[in-house]
């Protein structure tokens, strides 16, 4: 049943093509070792942006409602969110220049807890379809410290060739707060919404 | 309809954030410099080329493809689809605003601090090198960026196309002229990409790299007044390619412009490799640097 469900639920295409996007990026890095200060970020950043498609749903006003809940369809779709960042950890994994397995393995666990964490959010609010947002602004902020990096004399996020100390911290912490955050919207079936429900007014008269 | 879609372009959040970021990410840069003077000022156009430009094809790309959910409608809407291919082109105005914004914001910074006497700037270059530089690499990029986006936006319509754009974009930027930047002989190649370096920075760890000192800094082979006319070209390729999506606009008319366009931005890149700057001019060594 799950495998029926996912097969036609999560959208595949925009998932598999970043992850396949990711794999020519490890063969371009394995031809040209020089290129992993550039590349391997993407790649990374490219596996989060695949899990970001992972909750999108067209038609999420009437899912929400099935008698199987919101629930069962979440736990689901986070198997294959868990799919694409464990992806992204063997490509960077396989690639030349990652020497930092563990920190490569923080950074895609930390990212892609805020991007699934975001696209959770969204499916509760009963956004359709927001991970093509999601991914854009994941690879578009992640690639941002590498051009800012370029005029100040900044620590790399990325462990390029290893994470500092401080850094570390930083990605374990929104490692562990992501995914607790990711557990408790994942286990609940209420709809988030920013602004509070008004009360019924009273017909005049 | 060109006046909707500037709207739109202008009041979408993620235009908003990255011309805010690119304003304050250079502010950033200057209030972060304790040097007596400035530095690698033709290297900072990257700034709001990547930070606008690069947000803007994502935003243009949106823009173009939000249509479509609504195709049947849009089919029996007095406009075609061509026109309004061309009116989320001619919104491109607002990131080619940001980026002359950048611009100004630029020089002011100038004033307060200068740069080095050994700067590769004004004075050093030649002043339409430093102009083409700054306005090809810095403004044109960004409304660049943008036509790039509207042509992602009509002909990729996968979910996630912008994403598969923008690492395509930066990668193809990097890899296709890196290897060979640096080459004297084979340095011009490099400018067939969108956005070709010029300043290679200051090589400010005092290590030499590529035969330019420790210290230094170098302006790369090629002639910016014709690299800048090249992007102007492929910026009316990209519009052009866009409205070719539309099978009702693809006219003998259409067909002739494009072929013209194609030659023009063929020979304008020529004349970019082939003229300007022969070899590769290394500045002096910055002193305040060596002194640190």
């Amino acid at each position: 049943m799950v495998a029926w469900y996912l097969r036609r639920a999560v959208p595949w295409t925009a998932l598999l093509g970043c992850l396949a996007l990711a794999a020519a990026l490890v063969a371009l890095v394995h031809r040209w070792e020089v290129l992993a200060g550039l590349v391997l970020p993407l790649v990374c950043l490219l596996a989060v942006a695949g899990a970001a498609f992972t909750f999108d749903e067209p038609c999420v006003t009437v899912t929400t409602v099935t008698p199987r809940g919101g629930r069962w369809s979440t736990s689901a779709r986070g198997l294959v969110g868990l799919g694409s960042l464990g992806s992204g950890v063997a490509l960077l994994v396989a690639a030349p220049g990652a020497t930092d397995t563990r920190g490569w393995a923080l950074v895609v666990g930390a990212l892609g807890a805020v991007a699934l964490l975001a696209a959770l959010v969204a499916t509760r609010r009963q956004l359709a379809s927001s991970g093509a947002a999601i991914a854009t602004t994941t690879v578009l902020l992640g690639v941002s410290p590498l051009v800012v990096a370029m005029f100040l004399d900044l620590g790399s996020p990325y462990p390029l060739p290893e994470l500092s100390d401080g850094v570390e911290l930083l990605w374990t912490l929104v490692l562990v707060g992501g995914w607790l955050l990711v557990l408790v919207v994942a286990g609940t079936e209420t709809t988030i919404s920013w602004r509070r429900a008004r009360a019924p007014r009273r017909a005049p008269g | 309809m060109v006046a909707i879609e500037v709207r739109r372009f202008a009041r979408h959040p993620l235009f908003i954030l990255g011309a805010l970021a690119a304003l304050g990410v250079q502010l950033w840069i200057r209030l972060a410099n304790d040097e007596a003077y400035v530095t690698d000022l033709l290297s900072e156009p990257i700034i709001p080329a990547f930070f606008i430009g690069v947000t803007s094809l994502v935003v243009a790309a949106r823009l173009t493809s939000s249509t479509d959910v609504s195709a049947e409608a849009m089919g029996a809407a007095p406009g075609t689809e061509a026109r309004r291919t061309l009116a989320v082109a001619g919104a491109s105005v607002v990131p080619l605003s940001a980026g002359l914004l950048w611009l100004v914001e630029f020089f002011a910074l100038n004033a307060v601090k200068g740069p080095h006497p050994a700067e590769l700037w004004f004075g050093n270059l030649n002043d339409a090198y430093v102009w083409s530089a700054l306005l090809g690499l810095g403004v044109v990029s960004c409304a660049g960026g943008a036509l790039l986006g509207v042509l992602v936006g009509r002909w990729l319509r996968f979910p996630g196309a912008p994403v598969v754009a923008v690492i395509a974009l930066v990668v193809g930027t990097m890899a296709g002229q890196l290897f060979y930047a640096y080459d004297p002989d084979l340095s011009k190649l490099r400018l067939w990409v969108p956005w070709a370096m010029f300043h290679t920075g200051t090589m400010s760890d005092g290590k030499e790299f590529e035969g330019i000192p420790g210290f230094a800094q170098a302006v790369l082979p090629g002639n910016p007044v014709f690299y800048l006319l090249y992007l102007l070209a492929l910026c009316a390729l990209a519009v052009g390619g866009a409205v070719w999506h539309d099978k009702a606009a693809r006219t003998p008319g259409l067909r002739l412009r494009m072929y013209g366009v194609v030659a023009v931005a063929l020979a304008f890149l020529a004349l970019a490799m082939f003229t300007g700057i022969d070899g590769i001019i290394i500045s002096d060594p910055l002193p305040h640097l060596v002194a640190d």
